[in-house]
């Protein structure tokens, strides 16, 4: 009798693992089986993409997200971040939500989805936020976000360490270990560091789920963010910045000045001057300096002056 | 009988000398231990502002983690240490600040771990086990319990991950 009940058990985790979407708030967990899906109406959108240049069109039925976050009373958010099983991660603000309806398809143009295809469908958005295998949709608050006090300057960091050929597991390619990166920049590493590129991609990534084994590929002057543990989905081409609690690291190639940095983060202003350090001097220095200054040319870290 | 009165004033003058050398050692030991990138053995003894204190102890720290008898502990950056004192009361020690997120008032503070770039410290001296516990090491002790900020200073608030301290 006990080994049938720890076989149940087992095989009713496996069941529900395989068989289940987790929502999850900052107090419970609340797992919702396919057959709860099933039973709420299922609402149908037609959505057309570009692939390949080719116009496709698709019939979506599913479950209205709006719907099945009011049945768990869930209304106090700012953004939910969508988790698939193999780790491809989204996030959706609430404004988003409401204003495309996304919903989470069971069926495509008639026929039923297997559970690992079973998709978040974001109508007016594009599909690499239309995330498969869904397996998790955390419910975040508001945070402001937190404005870096030092901002090191990966070019002239990564030059005083080895470059690398073929950095584990890339090959026929050169760069650096994520890690060779922020060593002696970040002295703790839990939470979860804002990564941007330069066309204005960013992921709230944590360290050890995403970035412990992930490589700053070098190419044509610039750096492209890869790891084997993030679905390749989410690379990121020509990082630019890189941020945890109030400390960043910018890659300058891409920008010309300030001004571009502040428009691709969003930051509503910038002090008017920076201490710049680079190995043995420090300089007071006012930020309208063009970065193609020689100056920056030895610079290693700046922090902002406030007056 | 007058010589054993006299005996027994020396025997209390004695004792009450002793009680007294005792009080101000435990007075002296009631600073706040500075652990984390610093050399073993350095103490916040007096009341003030954080950055005032650190001043001469530890010139290069960038973050400090303020760490409460109850596991409760807040990390700040070196911009808010003008922006936060340090304070007395009877034989505990609180950090209090207006500026900052409320989660910066710690009660009973028992331990400031610091980080100092360790470049900065090549000298350091070690603890009696022969090894320093590096910030990054202490730090792994707790577990993140979010961020927040105010009037842009930004802390982070850590509980400790064991149930029970030992100071």
């Amino acid at each position: 009798m006990k080994y049938f009940i720890s076989l149940f058990s087992v095989f009713s985790i496996l069941f529900l693992n395989l068989h289940s979407l987790e929502i999850k708030t900052d107090n419970e967990s609340l797992p919702i089986s396919i057959e709860k899906l099933q039973e709420f109406e299922q609402l149908e959108i037609t959505t057309t993409r570009e692939k390949n240049d080719k116009i496709k069109i698709d019939i979506w039925s599913g479950v209205d997200l709006i719907s099945l976050l009011k049945v768990n009373e869930i209304n106090d958010f700012a953004q939910l971040k969508f988790i698939s099983d193999d780790n491809y991660l989204v996030r959706l603000k609430k404004k988003e939500i409401l204003q495309t309806k996304p919903i989470i398809a069971l069926q495509r143009n008639g026929n039923d989805l297997q559970i690992n295809e079973i998709r978040l469908v974001v109508p007016e958005m594009r599909d690499m936020f239309w995330i498969r295998n869904l397996k998790t949709i955390e419910v975040e608050l508001l945070q402001e976000a937190i404005f870096p006090n030092t901002i090191f300057l990966a070019e002239n960091n990564l030059e005083k360490k080895q470059i690398r050929k073929d950095p584990e597991p890339f090959v026929d390619v050169s760069g650096y270990f994520f890690n060779d990166l922020i060593e002696n920049i970040f002295p703790f590493l839990d939470g979860e560091f804002l990564i941007v590129g330069r066309d204005g991609v960013q992921h709230n990534l944590d360290y050890q789920t995403y970035l412990e084994k992930a490589s700053l590929i070098f190419e044509d002057g610039k750096y492209d963010l890869k790891s084997p543990s993030m679905p390749a989905g989410m690379w990121i081409k020509e990082i630019a910045y890189i941020q945890l609690f109030d400390r960043g690291i910018l890659f300058m190639e891409p920008f010309e000045n300030w001004k571009q940095i502040k428009e691709l983060l969003k930051w509503n202003n910038v002090p008017d001057e920076f201490y710049l350090f680079s190995e043995n001097e420090k300089q007071e220095k006012r930020s309208n300096l063009d970065f193609r200054d020689p100056i920056w040319e030895k610079a290693l870290k700046i922090k902002w002056i406030e007056k | 009988m007058d010589r054993k009165i006299k005996i027994n004033f020396t025997g209390i003058v004695i004792v009450a000398i002793l009680v007294l050398l005792l009080f101000l050692s435990a007075c002296e030991s009631n600073g706040i231990i500075l652990t984390g990138n610093i050399s073993a053995g350095a103490k916040i003894t007096e009341s003030g502002k954080l950055a005032q204190l650190l001043k001469e102890k530890a010139p290069f720290t960038e973050y400090a983690l303020l760490i409460g008898a109850d596991g409760t502990a807040a990390l700040i950056s070196e911009i808010s240490f003008s922006e936060i004192q340090l304070k007395k009361d009877k034989n505990s020690w609180y950090s209090s600040s207006e500026l900052l997120p409320p989660v910066c008032n710690i009660t009973d503070i028992r331990e400031i771990c610091i980080y100092q770039p360790v470049k900065r410290i090549i000298d350091i001296k070690t603890e009696k086990n022969g090894k320093i516990l590096l910030f990054s090491e202490r730090i792994k002790d707790f577990e993140l319990l979010g961020e927040s900020q105010k009037n842009g200073y930004p802390v982070r608030k850590y509980k400790i991950k064991k149930q029970e301290i030992e100071y």
